[in-house]
């Protein structure tokens, strides 16, 4: 389970494509894909290798004019189901 | 082993003219006799050979993952060395003496889909179906139900219930049979109308699919290219530029059912 202090970057040799608003992301060795919706898209942009969890909540927080606190719950769960399907590495993984 | 024989496997314009050992190919040319016609564009020339210094081949050729770097895709596994070269137009695989004509088809399976990308097709993990004269690819996951449907299809032409060819002519896009599956070789090649993303229902019916699904699936139907890093963003580009050209559906349909009808009052 991630947590607040964690700091991820989006997994080498992934693939995405923006499909209307949708993002489709392709893990190729893995054969597997993840369709993000706009939030989730901007979620992975984020994850940049240096921001913290902590630090994309409060930037999609404030982009998406919401309350810090209720965006957490879904950016950690979101965070924790990219891990899962290994779109989302510690930096250097 | 030694006597070496040609046979040439021609789909739209894709072209390979093989040479290797009979024993391999003699199987191969009967039973892909229908695709030895007249070549268009210059065929890529592959060679197969016997090599006995490797090792006796663990599994078939079939479970090796192609891996591409810089245009060049090898397919390696015990009893087996594989080189695809995109750029050059050529290919060659060194076989050990047990393997069969299954791997020796296997690799040009493989080198078939590799120049059909890079000629501007694409071979397609689908059923081809020809309904009214006109084009069905029938994709899905595993045990989505391509064999089923294709065999629901009938009597209507089926290209192919596993691997079709996708193919542009003149600003428009055609499905071609293939050799890998089964099909029932009463027609070729037919004008691609639809891509049916299939779906196990108690009804039968055409919904439209969100296209970042369909994106999705039609990429992960696309074999040898859609596991290569290297490949994928333009496989995701031919892809969406298709979906411009031909409606992608998704077809809810249940195992007694013919779902042509359907289709047809859906689509005309």
């Amino acid at each position: 389970m991630p947590n607040w202090d964690d700091v991820f970057s989006v997994r080498e040799g992934i693939v995405t494509r923006e499909s209307g608003d949708e993002l489709v992301v392709v893990i190729p060795d893995r054969a597997k894909y993840v369709v993000l919706n706009p939030t989730g898209a901007r979620v992975l942009a984020l994850a940049d290798g240096h921001r913290t969890l902590q630090d994309i909540a409060v930037a999609i927080a404030d982009e998406f004019g919401e309350a810090v606190e209720t965006v957490q719950p879904d950016i950690l769960n979101f965070a924790r189901s990219l891990v899962e399907r290994d779109v989302l590495v510690p930096p250097g993984g | 082993m030694r006597a070496t024989a040609g046979m040439r496997l021609v789909i739209a314009g894709t072209a390979l003219e093989v040479t290797g050992p009979e024993v391999w190919l003699a199987a191969l040319r009967r039973a892909w006799a229908p695709w030895a016609g007249n070549v268009g564009l210059p065929p890529w020339p592959v060679s197969v050979a016997a090599d006995e210094t490797l090792a006796e081949p663990e599994s078939p050729l079939f479970g090796a993952m192609p891996r591409s770097h810089s245009g060049i895709c090898t397919l390696e596994s015990p009893g087996f060395v594989g080189r695809i070269d995109a750029s050059a137009g050529q290919a060659h695989l060194r076989a050990h003496p047990q393997a069969t004509s299954a791997d020796v088809g296997y690799f040009l399976r493989v080198a078939l889909a590799i120049q059909a990308f890079a000629r501007d097709g694409i071979l397609f993990h689908a059923a081809g179906v020809v309904y009214q004269d006109r084009g069905y690819a029938l994709f899905g996951r595993s045990g989505s139900g391509k064999t089923t449907a294709a065999r629901l299809s009938t009597p209507h032409p089926v290209l192919n219930d596993d691997l079709v060819l996708l193919w542009p002519e003149m600003g428009r896009w055609r499905i071609y049979a293939t050799p890998f599956g089964r099909g029932r070789g009463q027609r070729l090649v037919a004008p691609l109308r639809g891509l049916l993303y299939l779906v196990k229902s108690p009804e039968v019916a055409l919904k439209p699919l969100r296209p970042s699904l369909a994106l999705s699936e039609l990429v992960a139907n696309t074999p040898v290219l859609s596991a290569d890093a290297d490949w994928l963003p333009e496989v995701m580009a031919r892809w969406d530029g298709l979906m411009n050209r031909v409606p992608v559906w998704a077809l809810h349909f249940r195992r007694d059912v013919n779902f042509w009808e359907g289709i047809d009052a859906e689509l005309g």
